[in-house]
């Protein structure tokens, strides 16, 4: 190697001119700063200069093989050891200054990259919650909807409540007015389980027979109003009455012709037929004492029972 | 690089033949010297404790070649010099290095108060 011929070559020039000049330096014994050198290069190739910054090291390398080959002791062998030291040192600062420059660069290319991936998390987030924003606006936009749907529904519901509300008070308001309508011509007895409407039969019929009245329908339609306004649940028993004079057969049959005829009246001006029934009882379940005139007319009747069914 | 041996070589052959004198210019060597100073005080050289050292060490030295150059000696001059500039080139890579240690540190510091 080139390097191996110039220390060679160095040391028998140097070996050389010693034997010429054995007068001029006295010192045999190696001086101090070569030991420095020594160490200094030794310090310095154990450390980073010998992967980082081998040129230099190199440098200061040959410069303590200079320092070796010098005489002994000269001042040349003192200023080249001297130089040995400085440059061994040089490389392991330079080394040193490489290896911090290193790591700064791995340093900020790993916050570049963590920059970049927080960015790019930064930005799926956001993204992530603008779908979210979408779909949340879709789902307001469809409760809002149902919550009109709603809405307009109970409206129409309300307005059907008060129309059947408003209906319930009319029916009752008519059945109200045809009852008092109906108290102004006929006795009207509330119980408990029936309302009984009494008739006098001489308001109603013929004396003997069982044709109505012509004035009997005045009152009758009365009846039937009343009648046809009260609930369907009620059962009607139209019971026909006479009083105890003449044959009980007679009158039995009578008092029913009697019922029955006001019975077709009423089915006739809209009472429902299969509410009404026709009863006849004769003499029996008088009123009054029939022994008087005004007895015997109280007791030659017509009653209607409401009964009802609950 | 093999014109510093070359003259290394021949140095020892002057002293041991001639005693003195044949150097190269020495003015130019004590230029270069300067400069290198210079370099090293700019960068700041002086705040690093080795680095303070290695700046007095060339003041000192170059102020020594000064003399030597004044009196005729060039010879030894060369020798001062040569020593001058390392003392001034370490004391300059010793102020570099330092920066980039300092820039490494407040680089790591800032990023650990980010986290």
């Amino acid at each position: 190697m080139t390097l191996e011929k110039r220390s060679v070559l160095t040391s028998t020039i140097a070996a050389f001119s010693f034997s010429l000049v054995a007068g001029c330096s006295g010192a045999t014994n190696p001086s101090p700063q070569l030991y420095d050198a020594q160490r200094a290069y030794q310090r310095a190739a154990a450390s980073r200069a010998s992967e980082l910054a081998p040129d230099r090291l190199l440098t200061a390398r040959e410069t303590l093989d200079r320092a070796k080959a010098a005489e002994p002791g000269s001042a040349e062998e003192q200023e080249l050891s001297y130089l040995a030291s400085r440059r061994a040192r040089m490389a392991e600062v330079y080394a040193d200054y490489l290896h911090d420059n290193q790591e700064l660069g791995r340093a900020r290319s790993l916050q570049d990259r963590a920059q970049r991936e927080r960015r790019a998390r930064a930005e799926e987030d956001l993204d992530r919650a603008r779908k979210q924003l979408v779909k949340t606006q879709h789902n307001l936009a469809a409760s809002s909807a149902e919550l009109r749907a709603r809405t307009t529904e109970v409206v129409t519901l309300e307005s059907q409540l008060d129309d059947t509300e408003s209906k319930r008070q009319a029916a009752e308001k008519r059945a109200d007015d045809a009852m008092r309508s109906l108290q102004e011509v006929a006795n009207v007895r509330a119980e408990a389980t029936e309302t009984v409407i009494t008739l006098s039969g001489a308001v109603l019929f013929v004396t003997g027979q069982s044709e109505l009245l012509p004035i009997a329908r005045e009152k009758l339609d009365r009846v039937a109003a009343a009648l046809a306004d009260s609930g369907d649940d009620e059962h009607i028993v139209i019971a026909g009455f006479t009083d105890s004079r003449g044959s009980r057969t007679k009158n039995q049959k009578l008092s029913l012709d009697r019922a029955n005829a006001v019975r077709d009246y009423l089915v006739s001006h809209g009472v429902a037929p299969q509410r009404v029934e026709a009863r006849g009882y004769g003499p029996d379940q008088p009123v009054a004492d029939n022994s008087t005139p005004e007895g015997r007319a109280d007791n030659r009747r017509v009653e209607i029972h409401i009964q009802k069914k609950h | 690089m093999s014109r510093i041996v070359l003259a290394t070589t021949l140095i020892p052959l002057s002293i041991a033949v001639a005693g003195c004198g044949g150097a190269a210019a020495p003015n130019a060597r004590l230029a270069d010297a300067k400069s290198a100073l210079s370099a090293a005080k700019a960068a700041d050289a002086a705040n690093v404790p080795e680095g303070a050292l290695q700046i007095k060490l060339s003041d000192d030295a170059i102020r020594t070649a000064e003399a030597e150059i004044q009196s005729g000696d060039d010879d030894r001059a060369a020798m001062t010099l040569e020593r001058a500039k390392a003392d001034a080139d370490l004391a300059l890579l010793l102020a570099r290095e330092n920066r980039a240690r300092e820039e490494l540190r407040q680089f790591q510091t800032r990023a650990a108060e980010d986290r």
